[in-house]
């Protein structure tokens, strides 16, 4: 991967490296000026920009590298960035950092040191950051560190004088060390200590890659190696083996302990009184004491009120009560009469289940109101940054049933489609976890069209919505547990660095919401359409009537009229089709509140739909996606028959 | 593009070729961060296009 060529030292190179949009490329043009060149890296479709500069008489090269998180490389661009620093012998590795997030970027300083590199810190935006309140003892840090660093604002052109001296006095002498806790530091020396070669990165940094599981160090190690290669993949296995899951996650923390101490006196923020409300927020919300209310709040207003009330009441109102019942429906079914003479005909476009009266009413008049204010709230709660909060404090419940925060992704993905958020199940660790996470989806978490129905049909009645809330997280929470005890593996920890909380933007929101609801609206509207033509053809051949009377005995013991069998049996195909279903029987009256409420519990709880069924099936096999599909059926009926007598001996809701 | 759960920056046409399920009629409209998972819709081109008009006119 890395020749190990050096250049003359007439073309010496420099190379900004840092996150994306922390002013690496206003450093690029402040130094270079209007001559550069830029092209694809050789090999990959990431473009380099690349200029000259001169200072005191030396010429240098100026490298614009991708944007990069880590030294551990995830995407192509962190790949080439990397790859650039391992092959480019460089003069001098600039890296640029915001100075208001300083805290979350200078551990890739201290990756760029261990690997050996001359770094250069320059902690750029300083101005904004001092607006803010906040003060950086650039000085104090240059000394912590040891390497040259330099404050600036450079779209000002603050601080570019110095970066140029420092560019021309740079030296990669006396690079300084940072020591981890004494157990990592073993670690480290025992992997260290089996690479016999020389390489451009530093042992110490190599051992902490290939602790890392870096394959592309790996491969490096391996055919630098030779013989030797199979001690230090034992070194690795070993200190892997011993330390399990939780070795990435020591070394991000002690990096965070190490930059913390740095950082101690030499930043220092506005004082609690003047700490930005944003901060605060952000600290409430992963607290349990004043997350969980926040939760609540979130819930209330954000789905509740907005979608439960305004969402499923005002508009559909509006579209279906309104718009349909009154104008269009009455058109359409008068012009059918006029013009269509055939039965069989009439029935298809504008009968019991129509391809208008039924599809096309569903997907515009009923679900895309409710979908659509779900997706504004989902946008403006994903801007704020709320999300990798939420993850944070659910955390706590998520490790009592055997998961960890990060199953949270799929979870809110739940919400939006089953169907990815099980595909999304192969980012957790374990199988464990993934085999949970995808039982859990498939039994309590409704997609986003079904809630959004479910809500806004259970709104109207005074205490079905608490009954069905108390309902699905209890069967959550229990079904979690109990599966966590039968199924073994780790627990795995989870950490992840929180984006910082902001207030939603207005662009961002309107669009992120316009984009979904455009993806759903399309996805959906050829499927309810699909969904009338098979009603309609139940209907005309008798196969509906056979089904609804096969499926009359459960409903019986639900508690629930023959007229639900539809509902239930399309809820399969599609959740919200089904959840349509219910709402529309609802809407006629042939529903009272305890039925109502059963209806949504087990409809909720009821196998996924069909899409979801095979994504289980690609992911987990046919045998646990077959296990998943009986269970989840055979607990939501249990449930939902259990619910019924429950509800009728206790006269709650009657 | 910047992903809506952990907030870093990637390249949706690298995410979208690694994550698909290939379930949906249209064709995968998201884009899975590579560092988390996350799905982050898509942007339609029309409002790819009016953003980036209304960006230049800032």
């Amino acid at each position: 991967m890395a020749s190990q060529t050096k250049m003359p030292a007439s073309d010496r190179k420099v190379i900004l490296v840092g996150n994306p949009n922390v002013g690496k490329s206003v450093l690029f043009n402040a130094l270079t000026g209007a001559y550069t060149v830029v092209s694809n890296y050789p090999g990959t479709s990431v473009a380099v920009a690349r200029g000259h500069c001169e200072i005191s008489g030396q010429r240098y090269e100026i490298l614009d590298t991708p944007g990069m998180y880590s030294l551990l490389p995830i995407t192509e661009e962190e790949r080439v960035a990397r790859e650039m620093l391992l092959l480019e012998d460089a003069h001098a590795v600039i890296h640029v950092l915001d100075a208001r997030n300083i805290e979350r970027m200078l551990p890739m300083t201290l990756q760029l040191i261990e690997a050996g590199l001359p770094v250069i810190l320059l902690v750029n935006i300083l101005d904004e950051a001092e607006r803010s309140g906040m003060s950086i003892d650039i000085p104090l840090l240059q000394e912590k560190l040891g390497i040259p660093v330099v404050g600036g604002a450079i779209r000002n052109k603050r601080g570019l004088k110095e970066v140029r001296r420092a560019i021309a006095e740079c030296a990669a002498d006396d690079l300084p060390s940072f020591g981890y806790s004494s157990d990592l530091e073993k670690d480290i020396a025992k992997v260290a200590t089996t690479l016999t070669e020389d390489y451009r990165l530093d042992l110490r940094a190599l051992a902490l890659l290939l602790l890392q599981k870096d394959e592309e160090i790996l491969d490096l190690v391996r055919s630098s190696e030779g013989d030797n290669f199979e001690r230090v993949q034992q070194a690795v296995a070993e200190t892997a083996f011993e330390h399990r899951f939780d070795l990435h996650l020591r070394i991000s923390l002690e990096r965070k302990r190490v930059c913390k101490g740095l950082l101690a006196e030499t930043v220092r923020q506005p004082d609690n009184q003047r700490l930005r409300f944003a901060d605060r927020l952000s600290a409430w919300t992963t607290n349990p004491w004043t997350g969980f209310p926040i939760l609540i709040l979130v819930l209330y207003f954000g789905i509740y009120q907005f979608v439960g009330k305004f969402g499923a009441g005002v508009l559909v109102d509006l579209c279906e009560g309104s718009l349909f019942e009154n104008y269009l429906n009455p058109l359409v079914v008068s012009l059918a009469d006029r013009f269509v003479p055939w039965y069989w005909l009439r029935e298809l476009v504008v009968g019991e289940y129509g391809v208008f009266t039924l599809g096309v009413r569903y997907a515009v008049a009923l679900v895309l109101p409710i979908v659509g204010t779900f997706f504004l709230t989902f946008s403006v709660i994903e801007d704020v940054g709320y999300f990798p909060r939420l993850a944070m404090l659910v955390d706590r419940i998520f490790k009592k049933i055997g998961l960890n925060g990060r199953a949270v992704i799929p979870m809110v993905l739940g919400f939006g489609c089953d169907t990815m958020a099980t595909m999304v199940t192969r980012t957790l660790e374990t199988v464990r976890e993934r085999v949970l996470v995808t039982l859990l989806l498939a039994l309590a978490i409704p997609c986003s069209a079904q809630l959004g129905v479910i809500l806004g049909l259970l709104s109207g009645v005074s205490g079905a919505l608490l009954v069905w809330t108390v309902c699905i997280v209890l069967v959550f929470l229990l079904v979690g547990f109990l599966s966590a005890q039968v199924l073994p593996g780790e627990r795995p920890m989870f950490y992840m660095e929180l984006p910082p909380m902001r207030l939603p933007q207005f662009h961002n929101v309107l669009v992120k919401t316009m984009t979904r609801m455009q993806w759903y609206f399309l996805e959906i509207f050829p499927l309810f359409i699909i969904a009338s033509l098979l009603l309609w053809a139940g209907k005309m051949t008798g196969a509906l009537e056979w089904l609804v009377r096969g499926m009359t005995p459960v409903m019986g013991l639900l508690g629930l009229p023959a007229d639900a069998s539809a509902a239930f049996i399309f809820g399969f195909f599609r959740r919200d089709f089904g959840a349509a279903g219910l709402y529309d029987l609802q809407e006629a009256g042939l529903l009272t509140p305890v039925q109502l409420t059963v209806a949504a519990v087990t409809m909720t709880l009821f196998v996924p739909c069909i899409a979801q069924f095979l994504m289980m099936k690609k992911e987990r096999g046919w045998k646990v996606s077959l296990g998943i599909f009986l269970f989840v059926t055979v607990l939501a009926f249990s449930v939902g028959w259990s619910l019924n007598v429950l509800l009728l001996f206790s006269g709650i809701l009657s | 593009m910047k992903c809506g759960f952990c907030g870093r920056h990637f390249s949706p046409a690298e995410a979208v070729e690694k994550e698909s399920c290939g379930r949906c009629l249209r064709g995968c409209q998201k884009a899975y961060c590579p560092y988390c998972g996350y799905g982050n819709p898509l942007i339609p081109g029309f409002l790819d296009r009016w953003l980036k008009n209304k960006e230049k006119k800032e």
